[in-house]
């Protein structure tokens, strides 16, 4: 006898492929990938050519030693063969996979189809799920996929127990987010413990395990620049205003606006519920897992767009738990139709504070890739500048033109082993913003940069078109595009 | 595996695998470097013990370089008799596998289980501090090494584990006082008042005889040094710090264990590393203690079945990995160390120049200098920070030459490793006046280092 399609699989189905069809759509506005990606891209490029990553990169000047876990390079190398599609598919396939652990991990907190269905609508609709990754070829959402699939088998660790242990060295190999796993655990234990559940020794083989592979795998890799910056490598070692942004503090205000209203107030609601009221064992893996990123994000341990991401997807599961306990109320009341108003006002909320914001979010991203003009400009570069230049980017903007030109640039976004980051991005915002021949020469002399590229992203960054200086025998100029222009530094400065 | 199993295997094997252990963390670095045409020995610091030996050696009270006294401590006084056989080099290795083989026997009076007591032996080998020690010259092992023999000692011989106390503390004062005071608190806690009295009146007599041959050791500017320094993890870059894994180890080995006063070892531990973090020279002790308790993690794994037993295989198997991924990465920084043989070309280099005079270079080289060129180096770890900022960060020339014909200094010695630690940016102080004025000039150039002289105002 043929088993029967449960209608909710069906729907949760329909969800995906329509969240995914939306997401494609929106990443279509440009032809372009964002600034992030072109490294990953060069790195594949490099597979397919070499058959090896990008280890050591002759086109950075500051940081050739590219110190990174490699394997979602080979996945997407692989991938990729089948069509460069592949670039843009991808992340957007794995945002929307990612909702399939949230419908689980739901499911087992609310049982109930229809909640869970909720949650992934939350979930998927959300600011910081929606608008990420449309772009982004990037690790990430496998591994927050990775994440959320080991804590939805939490649940019943001896069942799952191999897929656990593949799926954590999986992760271990993929992205530090396996140190979330780890704090999460230990976060579970402490719960357990506080809860009156005792102590459950599968999951303390678990935290040990797992944290011993954590730290050995990410010693090994990152060795070098363990010694060389330290505990700066939390951080990536980034000068101190990219740190400020990349690693913000969460607050209440910023976890509202970047979850919206509904996922907030009543992932708080269910997480409370689970605690104190029905004091429910298979939620302390959501609940200790959200309290565990929420920490790290507080501590400024996790880079604040990957923690909202999580907290989003975790906070999703238990607000569906939230709706569920709040419609159950409302029917008890003396006025159990009540309960049809709030559905529309949670509506009417959700449309406005999540997806409203979450549709304005994504097309914010997409007008943050490179412009056709800009990848003109960087392709130009190529004819433009000898083989042996250095060039001057924006940082944001270095690995796309290493990409598209072939030309090494001074700074990019990977600071890891770079010792002077901070006096490396002054002196470039001072190139940008300075006003004399003379300063532009000694930091040209100083960094050994032969040329300043200014792109659309400088143009946004500074608010002008060029640099201030005019002056056509030490900085002669050339256009490269409509608005990009590259300038030659001609002249040396004075012998002291 | 049933825990008979594992004593048959320990009591079979134990000292043979300790043994080789040694063998190859001590002893493959040395001969790597030898290989490789470096000297043998590395650490610029070992170079200050080779030159004491060497004086002690020429019947030289004083130090000619330095004009200071030259005092001999029993570790300067057996460096002389290795160097007087031609084996300085083999020192470090000698005391080390005399002190892994005393920690085993002293080991083996406290710790029932001999598996548990293995582990802590080789954990103890595997150590960042122990490789660091055991390759290159320094008083601290041996001082450990005459502890281990005093705590052996004090079961039987109690004058004999006075005497070697006594050694203990004045090859090394601080390190040997840290040792005494934690048998004065052990003897404390095990009620030996003997023991107690015993190494209170050595303590005394060890301290009056340092001031008494010394003259000059006081605890004021050691007290005045002593800070909180969290940076007590190898893996962050403190060559001689604990490895993170200890730590994780160490603390599933203490919750695992059958150790009847937890809370009073949790005690125990969390003030050693706060000691440690003061006395970076105490990181032995806490080391060792660290390795108790891995031995007692490792047994733990090897014998209790677990709910999920794979995860207890895999851990075992990961345990056995990160030992071997230490070792070597410990055995590579001993073969990477300073001095290479360039540095060495560079100082018979200099030893052959006609003009006389001191070198400037890093002050933490001023040892291998004095040792490889005999000539005095102008910095030193001593050297007040306004002398560095004036010899090394000055842009203006005129302070330089000022400090350079004030100091006597004739060459600058420049080497890559230098520059990468002391300067962010390539036009900082020396960097920027060096190739800058008229007075350098650069006399040889080589991959990883330049040497300069300076040309005195006088000289026109």
């Amino acid at each position: 006898m043929a088993r029967r399609v449960r209608w909710e699989y069906i729907i949760l189905a329909v969800l995906l492929v329509a969240l995914f069809w939306v997401r494609m759509e929106i990443s279509a506005g440009t032809e372009s990938l964002s600034y992030d990606s072109y490294l990953v891209l060069r790195s594949v490029n490099s597979i397919h050519e070499t058959g090896s990553h990008l280890a050591e990169d002759s086109l950075s000047v500051l940081s050739p030693a590219r110190v990174r876990t490699p394997v979602f390079d080979y996945i997407l190398a692989a991938l990729t063969l089948i069509t460069p599609a592949m670039y843009k598919i991808l992340p957007n396939l794995f945002m929307v996979l990612l909702l399939i652990p949230v419908y689980f991990l739901a499911r087992q907190i609310t049982k109930s189809p229809a909640a869970s269905l909720i949650s992934v609508v939350l979930a998927g609709t959300g600011e910081f799920i929606f608008s990420s990754y449309l772009n982004t070829p990037s690790a990430t959402p496998l591994a927050a996929i990775l994440l959320l699939a080991i804590i939805a088998m939490l649940g019943d660790p001896a069942k799952y127990l191999e897929w656990i242990i593949a799926l954590t060295l999986l992760l271990t190999f993929l992205h530090p987010l396996i140190f979330l796993v780890v704090l999460s655990l230990l976060v579970i234990i402490l719960l357990l413990k506080l809860e009156g559940f005792g102590m459950d020794s599968r999951i303390n083989e678990l935290f040990f395990f797992t944290l011993l592979i954590a730290i050995w795998f990410y010693v090994l890799i990152y060795k070098n620049a363990l010694f060389a910056d330290g505990l700066r490598l939390i951080w990536q070692n980034l000068p101190v205003q990219y740190a400020a942004s990349r690693f913000e503090s969460v607050t209440l205000l910023s976890a509202l606006y970047g979850m919206g209203v509904i996922t907030f107030l009543f992932g708080i609601l269910g997480a409370y519920h689970v605690l104190f009221e029905s004091r429910m064992k298979a939620s302390f893996g959501v609940v200790g897992a959200s309290f565990a990123i929420g920490v790290a994000m507080l501590l400024r341990l996790v880079e604040f767009r990957i923690g909202m991401l999580l907290l989003t997807a975790l906070l999703s599961i238990l607000a569906g738990y939230g709706l569920l306990v709040s419609t159950r109320y409302l029917r008890k009341t003396k006025l159990p139709w009540a309960v049809y108003p709030f559905g529309i006002f949670v509506v009417f909320l959700f449309v406005f504070t999540a997806l409203l914001p979450a549709l304005s979010a994504a097309n914010n991203q997409i007008m943050q890739a490179p412009s056709a003009d800009d990848v003109t400009a960087f392709r130009a570069l190529k004819s433009m500048v000898p083989q042996n230049a250095v060039v001057l980017t924006t940082v944001r903007e270095a690995w796309a033109v290493q990409y598209f030109s072939q030309r090494r640039t001074l700074a990019d976004a990977d600071f890891l082993l770079v010792s002077n980051a901070d006096e490396l991005v002054s002196d470039t915002h001072a190139v940008y913003t300075g006003r004399f021949t003379t300063g532009v020469v000694d930091k040209s002399e100083k960094w050994e940069f032969s040329h300043i590229l200014f792109s659309g992203d400088a143009a946004r960054q500074y608010d002008r078109v060029g640099i201030q200086i005019t002056d056509e025998v030490c900085l002669p100029s050339k256009s490269l595009s409509v608005r990009a222009k590259v300038y030659t530094v001609a002249c040396r400065g004075v012998e002291k | 595996m049933n825990t008979r199993k594992l004593q048959r295997f320990a009591n079979r094997y134990g000292i043979f695998i300790i043994l080789a252990l040694c063998l190859i963390a001590f002893l493959i670095p040395l001969l790597v470097r030898f290989a490789q045409g470096a000297p043998i020995t590395p650490r610029a610091e070992s170079y200050t013990f080779l030159r004491q030996a060497d004086l002690l050696l020429e019947g030289d009270i004083y130090d000619a370089l330095k004009g200071v006294r030259s005092f001999q401590t029993p570790h300067t006084v057996l460096l002389a008799g290795m160097e007087f056989l031609g084996a300085a080099w083999l020192l470090p290795v000698l005391i080390g596998m005399l002190f892994i083989i005393l920690l085993d026997r002293y080991l083996k009076t406290l710790l029932r289980h001999s598996f548990v007591r293995m582990i802590a032996v080789i954990a103890t080998i595997l150590s960042p501090v122990t490789i660091l020690f055991a390759t290159s010259h320094n008083p601290w092992l041996l001082c450990l090494t005459f502890i281990s023999g005093a705590l052996l000692a004090f079961k039987k011989h109690r004058i004999l584990g006075a005497l070697l106390l006594w050694l203990a503390i004045i090859t090394a004062p601080v390190l040997g006082m840290l040792c005494a005071g934690c048998i004065f608190v052990y003897s404390l806690a095990r009620r030996s008042y003997r023991q107690l009295v015993a190494v209170v009146v050595v303590g005394i007599i060890a301290m009056v005889w340092y001031w008494a041959w010394i003259g000059s050791f006081t605890w004021a500017p050691l007290l005045a040094k002593l800070t909180l320094n969290p940076h007590i993890f190898f893996e962050l870059g403190e060559d001689m710090g604990v490895s993170i894994f200890f730590i994780i180890l160490a603390g599933y080995g203490l919750f695992s264990s059958q150790l009847r006063k937890k809370q009073l070892a949790v005690a125990y531990l969390f003030v050693a590393v706060l000691i440690a973090m003061i006395f970076k020279i105490f990181t032995p002790i806490l080391t060792v203690a660290l390795s108790v308790l891995i031995g007692y993690a490792v047994a733990d794994l090897a014998i209790r079945k677990w709910d999920l037993d794979i995860l207890r295989q895999a851990s075992l198997s990961l345990i056995f990995c990160i030992g071997l991924f230490l070792c070597i990465i410990l055995i590579r920084d001993r073969i990477d160390d300073i001095p290479d043989a360039e540095f060495v070309e560079s100082m018979r280099f200099m030893q052959l120049q006609r003009h006389d005079g001191a070198i400037l270079s890093d002050p933490t080289y001023a040892p291998m200098i004095e040792y490889f060129s005999g000539r005095r180096a102008t910095l030193s770890e001593n050297s007040e920070q306004e002398d560095l900022e004036q010899a090394l960060y000055s842009r203006t020339a005129e302070p330089v030459y000022d400090y350079l014909e004030l100091t006597g200094t004739a060459y600058i010695f420049m080497t890559d490793e230098m520059v990468n630690a002391r300067y962010s940016r390539s036009d900082e102080g020396l960097l920027f006046v060096l190739p800058n004025t008229q007075r350098f000039v650069l006399i040889r150039e080589k991959d990883k280092s330049d040497l300069w002289y300076y040309i005195p105002r006088q000289q026109g």
